[in-house]
């Protein structure tokens, strides 16, 4: 059974708050200096849902990323997890592709790396947060598609899935091929063991460009980015202080009576 | 009548004795089966140069029990001088005694010297041996059955070395009584022989009945000793030591003491590290022989004194006792060593300090091993605590082993309102300051990091730092056995080096000066690398730093971080600057120096958690409060940070701070920015 | 295809016992405002099974020109497969320039689908949608990198220009009973072959306390805090406030929250009235899930916590001694 897991690499969020900066002519965030992109998070947790069928069923996992060179660390922490096969396809675009593009690319690239039972991805990416690209390659590949999931299973042949909704989660079932997008309630990923990262550091990462797996962008983006900003708070932080700090806790909760916030 | 006596006065058929020079035999026969079991490890590099010379530097500290009796470290407590005593006593006890009766033997059928003067000498000696044997015997006995401290176990093995051996004296110094008893009136140079002298007045005996006790006690003497020369070779392994021993000395690594050995072709391997015994080096194994059980390695193993199940000489008692498993049945693998004889929890308590390593009269080597099980347990076996998963993914993903949102700065956040020269903007600087991990990214760390820094630029040394694109030195990486992140981390590390033509590195850190100084050799990167306390202890002794007043009298305690101390016998340098500092009196921990107790952080394990026990830096934090210190002062940023937790964790913070050498120095400098200006105007 | 393209189409939402769902109101609110911008109809689809013709007539009140109902039994439980085929039907039909749905457990999932299916853009967890005087195009505003930075997009020519609407971010506008608009009818029924996911179970979550999306009030800790204990003086601030109790990720991952109630950008996202956050920095992907909150207010000894430079209220100190007496005030002042 071969399972593809899709995946992003994106600036690291684990920055200060302070340091984030983007380039407002670009339309880009300015990862700081010394920083090194990661996987992104909800696809970390997309690859630790592969492996945990993988570790039931006996399935191969293939992590597939589109991105400039450096994305292959992306994939090689995948492969530290535990993934089988890492394939990067290469795409540096001066823009970034919106979510029908990275959509459109990944689907040829699935068709290219041939038969699949399941396709995972993370529910949205940790950089642009657009939470399409999962749907519109199912679309593309004409399969079923299930979303924010936070159990995956198989039975019976087909894949029973857990999403997440407002009040608790829905139980749903689909046949083989699917695609599934992983939520974050899927529980901790695993950390990378001694001998994955043995082997994510030895491994051959399959590439591919766009004309290897047949992808024709023209006519394929829907949106642009007219505008990227930081929202500037204006709200200065008012520091309650006293004397003693009980008389400083009462002075704020007076002033959160008196603005009427309790 | 001349000065001497006879040999073999009384006994018949004595000749035959001389057949235990046949007992080299057994000797050889015991060290060849011992030899087969280390046989069972992997060939290890061949003979180095200086070797020899270790040897001879070995052997002489071992004549002089160095490492029993403290000699040039600091003075043993009373309890261990004892032990080392003891051990002295019975060793040159019994080295007169063996002496003695060689030259006896030469004497009688060689060249016949022992008349006069040189025997009344010998004979004096002999009696020397015998009482200091003795005397040593008796402190053993009383040590063992009456002390009992808690680190010897008590087995037949050891009762029947002391009987063995006690006998031994006593039946000689009988012998001798009997013999001067029957030659009565004695000659008086017999008065030499005091002890035999002494007996022989008890012994009022009649001639006859004396020459036959005489000759029947003198049988069993030899007995005696053949019988404990066999069990020497068959039994032991109390007694063996005395073989083993040196030639472990002999062996002994050649390694810089701070080194651990790399693995050889690490990109091919397809396992790593020790999980059983035939994954370690002979020489290694060679180790578990020499070790005698006494016990001084736990008694100082910080792990052990906290209450964690690690005990070092347990680790090496198991080891022995998987190694003669192994030689006996080939076939037998399970259990493996790494992780289930040894356990895990084990194998991670280990903070690798190497006071166990300091301590070991006959050189055994701790911390290789628990390493070398480290390394099959993180990358063979993927078995590790979950604190070291996250640090080992950290370094593959982020490249330092700080995980979390905890570490809000970026690397090159320290670097905010000063002035530095970035390696590979300025061309001329061959001197790098090396920030590390710790001294970039953890807050308290950074404060330490700018203080040295407004040290340097104030006594005008030039240097450039790297910034933002600081790597890790590789440290964490290596200690928790990752050995693959490490060589990989090195290798990159010393292309950039040669690259940017860096000769000099200045860190704050021992452990990146440990392992840029000794480690990156091994991978062909030579640099000339300092501490701080080193760097600064000159700068003042050249008069390139303005002390200026202390605000006020301060008591001090300097705790000594083991990887600048015990790793790098770096020891006088930091006291040195201490002392130059007006206004700080400075008082020693009781566990200071070589005997320095850990704080608990190296060996990666700043990044784990420790549940069991006490933690050991609340340990040496109460310590330091003791002395009654309003300061204590370290040269390493996770010693920083294991005195500040254990400062907050006890609440002793209104009494007791924790400071780094350079901030304590900066108080009494009072460096200014204008300073640093002028200097940098004036060049 | 553009030309072609006209009016604002907005899909509703129902509730189980078979009213509008607020987000329904919210889109109609915002539906309506593009609507009137650009000159042209607002229509609702609202799909479900029995659906009385009230519904309806509620929409058209809160704004709508046109109600396309989809009542099929197939309707009666949401079914991706089956809502995605109705909606993209009726937007072939009607060919709005403008499709609008909540961001909301279905509008998420179905969006994507609708927007590969019909060929339309699509932003999702809009915060703000205008129409841009010049072009004519619908602006949409979205939060991106976790919510530190704002994304305005736009649909040059792929048609409809779709969007999900975040949640309590657009006003609903006024009942008005007298307004007047059409009902139509729509054939909802669809071969087999097309649904393929069957619904097992919904089963509901029991939850103890206040939820943290519906919180109006949010008191959470942060790795400050420092011991699973050290959490009960949260609890009992937000029981005295009458709110819920939220942890940052490096708390739960030290175990010293359970994770249902991290929040942040795996956890969740909240916009609570009151947003306390306590002995916690403010991490960037902690700051994705609370920056919705109109006020916060931070305890913090360290004060460089970068939470204090997006708090409106703040304490420097340690929480274990500034939440005692602020407990007690509060509770004096909330008992008068």
């Amino acid at each position: 059974m071969n399972i593809i897991v899709c995946i992003k690499q994106v600036p690291d969020p684990e920055i200060p708050p302070a340091r984030f900066q983007i380039d407002p002519e670009g339309k880009k965030v300015l990862p700081p200096e010394g920083v090194a992109p990661v996987i992104s998070v909800f696809d970390e947790r997309a690859v630790e849902v592969a492996l945990r069928l993988k570790d039931k069923h006996q399935a191969k996992v293939t992590v597939i990323t589109i991105g400039p060179p450096a994305a292959k660390k992306a994939v090689r922490y995948a492969l530290s997890m535990g993934a089988d096969t890492g394939i990067h396809v290469q795409q540096d675009m001066v823009e970034e592709p919106d979510s029908f593009e990275s959509a459109h690319i990944l689907a040829r690239a699935i068709e290219k790396a041939g038969e699949y039972s399941l396709i995972l991805c993370g529910r949205q990416a940790a950089d642009w947060d657009a939470g399409q690209v999962g749907s519109i390659i199912a679309e593309n590949l004409g399969i079923p598609v299930l979303t924010v999931a936070r159990k995956v299973d198989l039975i019976d042949g087909k894949w029973r899935v857990e999403s997440v909704i407002q009040d608790g989660y829905r139980i749903m079932q689909t046949p083989m091929p699917a695609l599934v997008t992983v939520s974050s309630e899927i529980g901790l990923p695993r950390l990378p063991t001694g001998i994955g990262i043995i082997k994510a550091t030895k491994a051959k990462i399959i590439e591919w460009s766009l004309n290897d797996i047949g992808a024709d962008l023209s006519g394929i983006r829907r949106s642009e980015i007219l505008k990227l900003y930081i929202p500037v708070r204006e709200a200065k932080c008012h520091i309650v202080e006293a004397d003693t700090v009980p008389e400083a806790a009462q002075k704020l909760a007076l002033r959160l009576r008196e603005v009427k916030i309790i | 009548m001349e000065i001497s006596r006879e040999a073999f006065w009384n006994i018949q058929y004595g000749r035959p004795v001389y057949l235990g020079m046949l007992l080299l035999l057994p000797i050889c026969y015991s060290i060849y089966r011992r030899y087969r079991l280390w046989s069972l490890g992997k060939p290890v590099e061949k003979l180095e140069k200086g070797r020899l010379g270790s040897f001879i530097t070995g052997a002489a500290k071992i004549l002089i029990h160095k490492r029993l009796l403290g000699i040039g470290s600091i003075p043993s407590s009373p309890k261990e001088l004892y032990a080392g005593i003891m051990h002295a006593l019975i060793f040159a006890g019994m080295l007169l005694l063996l002496l003695v009766t060689l030259l006896l033997a030469v004497h009688e059928d060689f060249v016949p010297f022992m008349h006069g003067v040189p025997y009344l000498i010998i004979s004096f000696l002999g009696e020397l041996g015998g009482i200091f044997a003795f005397a040593g015997l008796v402190m053993a006995v009383i040590r063992r059955y009456i002390r009992k401290p808690e680190r010897l176990d008590n087995t037949l093995d050891d009762s029947l070395t002391l009987v063995l051996l006690l006998l031994l004296i006593i039946t000689g110094f009988v012998i001798e009584g009997l013999r001067i008893s029957a030659t009565i009136p004695a000659p008086p140079w017999e008065r030499w022989s005091f002890v035999g002298f002494a007996l022989a007045e008890i012994f009022g005996l009649e001639k006859v009945s004396l020459l036959r006790w005489h000759k029947w006690i003198w049988w069993l003497h030899v007995g005696i000793f053949y019988g404990t020369v066999i069990y020497l070779c068959f039994s032991f392994p109390k007694l063996f030591h005395i073989i083993v021993s040196p030639i472990n000395i002999f062996f002994c690594s050649l390694r810089p003491k701070g080194a651990l050995a790399p693995i050889a072709n690490i990109e091919d391997a397809e396992t790593f590290g020790a999980s059983d015994i035939d994954d370690f080096t002979w020489k290694q194994l060679l180790d578990l022989d020499a070790c005698t059980n006494c016990g001084r390695c736990q008694d100082s193993c910080p792990a052990y004194i906290s209450g964690k199940t690690l005990s070092p000489k347990r680790v090496i008692r198991d080891m022995k006792v998987r190694m003669e498993e192994r030689g006996s049945k080939q076939s037998v693998k399970s259990p493996a060593l790494a992780g289930e004889i040894i356990k895990d929890d084990d194998i991670w308590s280990c903070t690798t300090c190497r006071s166990c390593q300091e301590v070991c009269p006959v050189f055994v080597e701790h911390v290789d091993k628990i390493v070398e099980m480290r390394r099959n347990l993180t990358m063979t076996q993927s078995r590790m605590p979950e604190a070291v998963q996250l640090m080992v993914g950290n370094l593959f993903s982020r490249g330092h082993p700080w995980t979390g949102a905890q570490y809000m700065r970026l690397k090159g956040d320290w670097m905010d309102g000063l002035e530095l020269n970035i390696l590979g903007k300025e061309k001329n600087i061959d001197t790098l300051l090396w920030v590390g991990c710790t001294g970039a990214l953890a807050d308290r760390n950074a404060d330490v990091t700018r203080s040295l820094v407004k040290i340097l630029q104030s006594a005008g040394v030039d240097f450039t730092v790297m910034g933002a694109e600081e790597p890790c030195c590789g440290d964490p990486a290596r200690r928790i056995g990752f050995e693959i992140l490490f060589a990989e981390q090195v290798q990159q590390n010393i292309e950039i080096f040669h690259k940017h033509n860096v000769k000099r590195i200045i860190t704050a850190c021992p452990h990146c000066f440990n392992t840029i100084k000794n480690e990156y050799r091994q991978f062909g990167g030579d640099f000339e690398v300092l501490h701080h306390s080193q760097l600064l202890a000159r700068l003042l002794r050249d008069g390139k730093l303005k002390i200026t007043g202390g605000e006020r009298r301060r008591r001090v305690t300097y705790h000594d971080s083991c990887y600048l101390g015990r790793y790098n016998d770096i020891y006088y340098e930091p006291r040195d600057i201490l002392s130059h500092l007006p206004r700080i009196e400075t008082v020693e921990m009781p566990r200071f120096g070589q005997r320095a107790l850990c704080c608990g952080g190296g060996g990666g394990r700043i990044w784990m958690e420790e549940p069991v026990g006490t933690k050991i830096n609340r340990i040496r934090t109460e310590e330091a409060f003791k002395t009654g210190s309003e300061v204590v002062v370290t040269a390493c940023p996770f010693c920083l940070q294991m005195f500040d937790e254990g400062i907050r964790a006890k609440e002793l913070d209104k009494d007791l701070k924790v400071m780094d050498l350079v901030e304590l120095v900066e108080t009494s400098m009072a460096v200014s920015g204008e300073e640093i200006q002028k200097r940098r105007e004036t060049g | 295809m553009i030309a072609e393209s006209k009016g604002v189409m907005i899909c509703a939402e129902l509730v189980v016992n078979g009213g509008l769902a607020a987000i329904s109101m919210e889109l109609l609110g915002v539906g309506r405002n593009l609507a009137d911008n650009l000159g042209e109809e607002l229509s609702v689809l609202l799909m479900g099974s029995e659906i009385g013709p009230s519904l309806s007539l509620e929409a058209i009140a809160c704004g709508a020109d046109r109600v396309y109902v989809a009542d099929n039994p197939l309707l009666s439980l949401y079914n991706s497969d089956v809502y995605t085929e109705v909606a993209a039907k009726v937007c072939r039909q009607v060919k709005p320039s403008i499709m609008l749905l909540g961001q909301t457990d279905m509008g998420r999932d179905i969006a994507p689908r609708l927007a590969a299916r019909i060929g339309g853009g699509l932003a999702m967890d809009c915060i703000d949608l205008s129409i841009d005087h010049e072009t004519g195009l619908m602006l949409q505003t979205r939060p991106v990198f976790g919510g530190n930075a704002r994304a305005v997009m736009v649909t040059p020519t792929a048609r409809p220009q779709m969007a999900t609407i975040r949640p309590k971010t657009m006003p609903p506008i006024g009942r008005d009973e007298t307004r007047q608009g059409d009902v139509v009818s729509v054939e909802a029924s669809m071969e087999e072959s097309v649904i393929k996911t069957e619904i097992i179970e919904i089963v509901q979550e029991e939850v103890t306390g206040v939820k943290l999306e519906e919180a109006d009030i949010i008191v959470t800790g942060g790795r400050g805090i420092g011991s699973a204990e050290g959490f009960e003086i949260i609890r009992e601030l937000s029981q005295v406030l009458g709110g819920a109790v939220g942890a940052t990720r490096a708390a739960c991952d030290e175990g010293m929250a359970p994770a249902p109630i991290q929040v942040g950008q795996t956890g969740k996202i909240v916009s609570p009235n009151l947003y306390i956050a306590i002995a916690l920095s403010g991490a960037v992907q902690h700051l994705a899930g609370c920056s919705g909150s109109k006020h916060i207010v931070a305890i913090n000894t360290d004060p460089e916590a970068y939470i204090f430079k997006v708090a409106e209220f703040g304490i420097i100190g340690n929480y274990k001694e500034v939440l005692p007496p602020l407990i007690e005030k509060c509770r004096e002042l909330l008992a008068q």
